[in-house]
């Protein structure tokens, strides 16, 4: 995710490892920075061996529009730092998609059609095969693939394949589908294992009770309800007031009109505007988002559609919860199907309640792995705490208590 | 400027020997490589800001192939320079 690291912490780190003082650990690296920066200017490029190198590179005299005004600008030649990842970090760091790999569209109009066109015409159109209307009919392994690919990803870097059952079913089945191009939100699953280096699985297989989710979220669904119906309520409250006051102030306009007082009605008029104002602050405070539906296409599925509508791809079982009652597999959507989706007015800040969601959201991501046998579940229910802790004690009858003590302990 | 000339330099200015230089540069890159791959990121004073970035999908035309294929999405590292760096060196012209 995009936490940052502030640098006392990073020096922090850095001094445990090397068990040196941390004023010692801020020296080195200020004056590692200002090598840096000296070897910039005597030689245009530092580089930094199993990191990345810094360069120089000069920019020549170009224009521009200023990006406030939108004037046409003429940007000066200067140089401009640059930093290239060497192969080490550029792997570790994608490690989460290392298994991704490119997909060739067998049947692409538009490549028929413009042969000799370049990419750039043709804007980015993400498709998956997981999710394409056709698998729904053909019950084949395709369908399953998805959801036990994430594993996949990870197991041949953490864990001893002979621990995995069924791995090499697992393998032969990857290899049936004609598309090597596997479904994103898996890398949900790959962040989280990356979180835990080394890491040893070590099976718990307990069912948890569909029923029981099932419930719950009716339950909870069932409060939002309420709490809606509630600010309902108080709207016609103030409808009533407002109403009353209407009386009020033409009566008082009709019996007072011989003193010609044309004051009056303005008075109760003016009672009436605060109460206005903070009726509406009610309805925008408490648990609305707005909600809008839309209807899923040929390539989208929850992570995209969490990138694309929140900018963070991590919210997506927040779509999953808000769906729970079309989408049954989270890593399966199907094109055609319509999907409520939350608009939140401030994604940096979530609400209370938003958090919540997500963390139900969580929640059912990790109820339906478990269901389905699958290890990492307990890294979704550890993931529902980062957004919303009380949820565990909410939860906590439903969940297997050694899922929760590791959700709660990591 | 090499590796092996940022090491002899740094150990010049902190008095120490290369070996337990390099040992210490060696320890800073790969804490800063864990903490981006955790995607977290960080700023170095004077130097800049370091984070990760998820590349969406791509569709590319490959033209030996002349087929359209579809690029997986990718987490990539990202540089921005701080501001004193970018000032200091604009207008510097290196051999």
């Amino acid at each position: 995710m995009t936490e940052k690291t502030s640098f006392s912490d990073l020096i922090g780190k850095i001094s445990v490892r090397v068990e040196k003082s941390d004023d010692f650990t801020q020296d080195f690296i200020r004056e590692l920075v200002g090598i840096i920066e000296t070897g910039l200017r005597s030689s245009g490029s530092v580089s930094i061996s199993g990191f990345g190198k810094f360069e120089l590179r000069w920019m020549d005299e170009r224009n521009g529009t200023h990006p406030q005004t939108g004037d046409d600008i003429t940007i000066p030649a200067q140089n401009k730092v640059e930093f290239k990842p060497y192969k080490s970090l550029r792997e570790y760091v994608n490690r989460p998609y290392a298994r991704m790999k490119p997909q060739i569209l067998e049947d692409t109009p538009e490549g028929e059609t413009e042969p000799g066109t370049r990419p750039a015409a043709i804007p980015p159109l993400p498709v998956y095969e997981g999710e394409e209307p056709d698998d729904e009919e053909r019950d084949d392994p395709v369908e399953d693939d998805p959801g036990d690919d994430p594993f996949q990803l990870e197991d041949p870097v953490y864990t001893d394949e002979a621990e995995i059952p069924g791995k090499k079913e697992k393998d032969e089945a990857k290899d049936t589908p004609p598309f090597p191009f596997f479904i994103e939100e898996q890398d949900e699953e790959d962040e989280a294992e990356t979180l835990e280096d080394l890491l040893i699985e070590r099976p718990s297989p307990v069912k948890s009770d569909v029923d029981e989710l099932v419930l719950d979220f009716d339950e909870s669904r069932l409060a939002e309800q309420v709490q809606k119906e509630g600010s309902y309520k108080w709207s016609y409250i103030a409808a009533a007031i407002v109403g009353l006051l209407i009386v009020l102030a033409v009566y008082y306009f009709l019996s007072d009109q011989r003193d010609s007082e044309i004051n009056l009605p303005e008075v109760p008029e003016r009672e009436m505007e605060p109460e206005r104002l903070i009726e509406e602050n009610d309805l925008n405070g408490i648990e609305e988002t707005e909600l809008i539906a839309i209807i899923i296409e040929d390539g989208q599925n929850l992570w995209n559609l969490a990138l694309n509508y929140f900018g963070d791809p991590y919210l997506w079982p927040w779509i999953y919860y808000l769906n729970s009652d079309k989408v049954e597999n989270p890593n399966l959507v199907y094109t055609g199907t319509d999907l409520t989706i939350p608009i939140p007015s401030d994604v940096e800040n979530l609400l209370e309640f938003e958090l919540e969601q997500i963390a139900f959201g969580y929640v059912s991501v990790y109820q339906w792995y478990r269901e389905h046998n699958h290890e990492e579940a307990r890294y979704y229910l550890w993931a529902a705490g980062i957004y919303n802790s009380s949820v565990f004690y909410r939860v906590e009858d439903r969940v297997d208590p050694e899922d929760l003590r590791f959700a709660r302990n990591r | 400027m090499t590796y092996t000339e940022l090491i002899d330099q740094l150990s010049e200015e902190l008095n120490l020997s290369k070996t337990e230089t390099k040992y210490l540069v060696d320890e800073l890159v790969s804490e800063l490589t864990e903490q981006l791959g955790q995607g977290y990121s960080f700023t170095i004073p004077d130097l800049g800001t370091f984070k990760t970035k998820i590349k969406d999908v791509q569709k590319v035309y490959n033209p030996h192939h002349e087929k359209f294929m579809l690029i997986p999405p990718k987490r990539v590292v990202e540089f921005h320079p701080g501001k004193n760096l970018k000032e200091n060196l604009k207008h510097i012209n290196p051999q």
